[in-house]
């Protein structure tokens, strides 16, 4: 112990730069990994926490085939017949909107995409007496509420939720808005869904949400000495297979399909993120170790042994475990955005808000990550410390071998070359939309080895991009040329700054790429089918599935019948399935539009009309559907098998989508209020003279009015939205870039610290001392900048390829060249700014000093 | 037998493209408690011989055995165990771990091998005359006062063989006859063997004995 603390702790004591800096890099590796485990962590509590309220003492839940009104309310009576069913309590829970009346406090939060509307998500849950064995205060006195089952009145609201909207706020449903002025309000219910609730008698919430003899949920209480799981095995059998029996604390199918396609691509980033903190670590303990060779040599020589290695171990494991603690606070910082963005999404389906929770776990994950990724890092370093040559060293024949090392120019190629073939694999992936399971398998192993291939490809190609640059100047400005010079001659090196800066242009670059073709895609999309017609709407345009504020029949009704109007067209979305895994969507539609291309099949009208159905390419994947297949779909009253005629490239629920009429969609699912509605022009009459008639008309207060080019506005924004997690994962990456070349140029002037004192001695001015060093910087960033902008135009190919087949669509092929220059230019300050303190340590060394021997 | 023998011994580097013999078929042997000078000019191949002897480096050729056993069939462990118990070295640079204080520095080999160093460690440093820089680092002493400190590591865990590579090379005359004295005195103090390289004819002369290296050859 004596020994660690006298050779190598106080070491770190002593270079507090090197050690914080071995700390930040290994902190970057962690702090992405540990956000991912923060944010499912959050997801499952915050779920846990609202069964636990609304839920209460009931372990299990029996849900219907959609997320929506999905159980037959006959399911009831066979609940509370099955043998080890203490209690059966019905319940709707409605995600609906509320709107603050006038003086309501700023602040207020927004639905995403209604843009100036001051509306918030709410949950509204129906219940009546039976709900007592949860709740045992529920006012179940004769003439109550709820002892009567009263359809009319204000819901009981929670304290919070009264101040948010104030006196005068309503309650949007489908039958219209219902004022809250008098509600009653129970304090209790601040601590359901942060207060974002209201109560209301069961039969009123079928009424308004379009529920007539449906249920979302029942919560089932077993009967004394009865075993949940028993019960649960019980419940299944006796409801049948297209409802669906959960733990109480399940999260719902359509939160957890996020969260499933999130958590990859996290975890995919937080593997990238370790990776470079492992290169960042192992540079900053390899230079560290470069430096002392000559002291390890003594130590070697007056008995080392093994101790050297071990002492070294136990130093990167210091720094590793400090990097971890920074790391995982970091990464619950991060959790923060990430779990905000999340729960705004489930907020809209699910009503229930995710919030941050923090146990001690991603601590002690944190710092065994922390440690394994150092030591890890180390342990070459260790083991190359261990075989050094003592002699050599202690007689200084250990010098480096200073002419200019091989330019790795086979490797690079080859690592482009099976970059390029990572591309191809792509292709092969992403045929006709990735309809085979191999695909999907093969889609990601290509994504993961071409954003490989051509990251090595960079850092094998910088050094001799230094090299081609050294022989294009040789003659000019020597101190410019010194600095290139040392660039080629440590290969290494020049390797970990050229990667760091070219990732973070690269995922700049691949990052705007997408949201340039997303938009593009949206917008085109959009105005290729809609061009005809309005948007009416109550809700938002995107993610609105679950959302019960819909047009009321009143509204439709006078819409249909406006001056103006040529024709309305509704269509409905409906989740079907009780896991994420097993979730549809399922659209109906009534106008005759088939926009999609079919890779499989046909997309013909006529069958179309006939109940034939297209599906999405995620769902044929999922159940290796082709045309003349047999789709199964839970509905609330049993399954049903609908023909199919054609895989076609919707999209929407990652492709996981079946298509059908709306006639057909409501014989299965029942009636469906609409969400949305497309208005056409009567001859003579333009869109914008029909948005104005509609919005003059004042048929509802809630009825949003939008063209073509304002949809595509409104769903592209919400859309590009959702990749601001990659754009923070960049802002990391620009930190990253900062410290790799800070650490590197520090501790490279550290090593060459005899050469730079000859080269004082022989004539060179601080000043070109200076410029030396700030030139190794710019060069290595605007090489790593071309390289790295290279090398994202096949990463942005292969995802291009790859991503549809995860999210459901294919967007075109677009290029923000522009965000190279922007970037470029950014990153290359950035990586100035990290070369000015070792440039200006290196300008004012000692001279004498450093020509010492030691 | 010898407490060092070296039968037979060869080492050679590359140095570009050319194998350089540094030694060349070297016989030697050095007895318990014997001042033995090895004399030779520079780059003969003395920090070379030192460096065999002591285990820190292997020969291509030949055999180095210390009390009788062959350093080539010592895994790096054990030879790093001799260093620690049996061997001390003095540098001419002489090599202190430039952020520990002298009585760090001279208990590192105590420390090494796990044990206690306070007792050892002060008496050892008072033997050569530097208890009032215990606590000074490297930096902040003479030349002379630096090799004391290195001659008081290499004594410290009372070693039966003392290497000492050009331990005056880098001082100026006065100082050298100084740590000479000291470095003399203190081995046998503790009875050891001392191997001295050094190409000062006058230091050599107070050996024992002394040997000629020259061409790869001792003689």
């Amino acid at each position: 112990m004596r020994l660690f603390l006298l050779l190598n702790l106080r070491r770190l004591v002593r270079q507090p730069v090197r050690t914080v800096l071995g700390a930040v890099a290994a902190a970057a590796g962690v702090a992405l990994v540990v956000s991912v485990a923060v944010t499912t962590t959050s997801v499952s509590r915050s779920f846990a926490d609202f069964a636990s309220h609304v839920a209460g003492s009931a372990p299990l839940r029996v849900v219907g085939a959609t997320s929506r009104g999905g159980l037959d309310e006959s399911v009831l009576s066979t609940v509370e017949r099955t043998p080890g069913v203490g209690a059966a309590v019905p319940m709707v829970q409605a995600v609906t909107l509320a709107d603050p009346g006038p003086g309501a406090p700023g602040g207020t939060r927004t639905v995403t995409g209604q843009t100036g509307s001051s509306v918030q998500p709410v949950l509204a849950v129906g219940i009546d007496c039976r709900a007592q064995p949860l709740v045992p205060s529920l006012p179940c006195g004769a003439g109550s509420a709820l002892a009567t089952g009263t359809t009319t009145g204000p819901p009981t609201l929670s304290a919070a939720l009264l101040r948010r909207l104030g006196p005068d706020g309503v309650l949007l449903t489908d039958d219209g808005r219902l004022p809250l002025r008098g509600a009653p309000v129970v304090s209790r219910l601040d601590a359901v869904v942060g207060g974002q609730v209201v109560v209301m008698p069961l039969a009123q919430s079928q009424a308004l949400f379009g529920r007539s003899h449906r249920l979302d949920v029942v919560y089932v209480v077993p009967s004394a000495g009865t075993h949940v799981e028993t019960l649960k095995q019980r419940l299944s059998a006796a409801v049948g297979p297209w409802n669906g029996v959960l733990r109480s604390t399940d999260p719902p199918p359509a939160a957890t399909v996020v969260l499933g396609g999130l958590v990859p691509l996290f975890g995919l980033m937080g593997l990238f993120a370790l990776a470079i903190g492992a290169v960042l670590v192992y540079d900053v303990i390899a230079i560290s170790l470069e430096e002392r060779r000559l002291d390890l040599a003594i130590v070697a020589a007056v008995g080392g042994g093994r101790r050297v290695m071990t002492g070294v171990l136990a130093e990167a494991g210091l720094m590793g475990l400090a990097g971890g603690l920074l790391g995982t606070v970091g990464g619950v910082a991060l959790a923060g955005p990430v779990t905000a963005g999340l729960s705004d999404f489930t907020r809209r389906t699910v009503g229930i808000a995710v919030t941050v929770h923090v146990t001690p776990a991603p601590f002690a994950v944190g710092a065994a990550l922390g440690v394994g990724l150092a030591v890890a890092a180390a342990w070459f370093s260790a083991r190359r410390a261990l075989r050094m040559d003592v002699a050599a060293e202690l007689s200084n024949r250990g010098l480096r071998d200073e002419t200019a090392p091989r330019v790795r120019w086979r490797r690079g190629a080859l690592c482009l070359g099976l970059g390029l073939a990572g591309v191809a694999l792509s292709w092969v992936a992403g045929f006709h939309g990735g309809m085979y399971t191999w695909q999907s398998h093969l889609g990601s192993v290509a994504l993961l080895g071409t954003s490989t291939a051509f990251a090595l490809a960079v850092a094998l190609a910088a050094p001799g991009v230094a090299l081609w640059v050294l022989r294009l100047w040789r003659g000019r400005n020597a101190s410019v040329g010194l600095g290139l010079a040392n660039l080629v001659r440590n290969p290494g090196r020049t390797s970990v700054m050229a990667v760091a800066v070219g990732s973070a242009v690269a995922i700049a670059f691949v990052v705007a790429s997408f949201d340039l073709s997303i938009h593009d895609a949206i917008t085109s999309a959009i105005t290729r089918t809609r061009n005809q017609s309005l948007r009416v709407s109550t809700t938002p345009p995107n993610n609105a599935l679950d959302i019960d504020a819909r047009i009321p029949p009143a509204v439709l009704t006078s819409l249909r019948h406006l001056p103006g109007v040529a024709g309305l067209e509704s269509g409905a979305v409906v989740g079907s399935g009780h896991t994420s895994s097993g979730l549809i969507g399922v659209e109906g539609q009534d106008d005759q539009n088939l926009p999609f291309d079919v890779v499989s099949g046909t997309k013909d009208l006529s069958a179309f009309d006939r109940g034939q159905v297209l599906v999405g390419v995620g769902l044929a994947r999922r159940l290796h559907l082709r045309a003349g297949s047999q789709l199964a779909l839970d509905t609330p009253t049993g399954t049903v098998r609908v023909p199919v005629q054609g895989v076609w490239l919707n999209g929407d629920f990652a492709g996981g989508v079946v298509n059908m009429p709306m006639s057909m969609l409501t014989a299965l699912y029942g009636p469906q209020p609409a969400g949305e509605v497309a208005l056409r022009p009567g001859p003579g009459v333009t869109l914008d003279q029909l948005a104005r008639e509609v919005t003059a008309a004042k048929l509802d207060p809630d009825l949003q009015v939008q063209t073509p080019t304002e949809l595509a506005s409104s769903v592209s924004t919400d859309v590009r939205s959702q990749l601001a997690p990659f754009w923070a994962l960049q802002r990391g990456l620009l930190l990253v870039a900062f410290v790799a070349v800070l650490s590197t140029l520090l501790l490279v002037g550290a090593q060459r610290r005899r050469e730079l004192g000859l080269l004082a001695a022989v004539g060179m001015r601080p000043s070109e001392l200076f410029r030396m060093v700030m030139s190794e910087a710019a060069v290595v960033a605007v090489i790593g900048v071309a390289l790295g902008a290279l090398g994202a135009i096949g990463q942005y190919e292969a995802s291009h390829e790859v991503i549809p087949i995860f999210i459901g669509y294919k967007d075109p092929f677009r290029l923000a060249g522009g965000t190279v220059v922007v970037y470029g230019v950014l990153v290359t300050l950035v990586v100035l700014i990290a070369a000015a303190l070792p440039a200006w340590r290196t300008s004012r060394l000692e001279v004498a000093a450093s020509l010492r021997y030691e | 037998m010898g407490l060092l023998r070296l039968d037979g011994v060869s080492k050679r580097f590359r140095r570009g493209r050319e194998d350089v013999v540094a030694l060349d078929g070297v016989e030697l042997e050095i007895d318990a408690g014997e001042f033995v000078s090895l004399v030779g000019p520079s780059g003969s191949g003395k920090s070379t011989l030192l460096h065999l002897a002591g285990g820190i480096d292997q020969p291509d050729d030949g055999l180095v055995t210390f009390d009788g056993r062959d350093l080539g069939r010592l895994s790096v462990g054990e030879r790093a165990r001799l260093r620690r118990k049996e061997i001390g070295f003095v540098f001419q640079f002489f090599h202190l771990i430039p952020t520990l204080t002298v009585a760090e520095n001279v208990a590192l080999p105590l420390l090494l091998d796990g044990r206690r160093a306070d007792g050892a460690v002060a008496d050892t440093i008072a033997q050569v005359g530097l208890s009032e820089r215990a606590r000074h680092l490297p930096g902040e002493l003479s030349g002379g006062e630096m090799q004391r400190a290195a001659i008081a590591r290499a004594l410290v865990a009372r070693p039966r063989l003392l290497l000492a590579d050009e331990p005056t090379g880098n001082l100026d005359s006065a100082t050298g006859k100084e740590v000479l004295d000291v470095l003399v005195t203190e081995v046998l103090e503790v009875g050891a063997a001392l191997l001295m390289a050094t190409h000062d004819e006058r230091a050599a002369g107070r050996a024992g004995r002394v040997l000629n290296l020259r061409d790869g050859n001792v003689s």
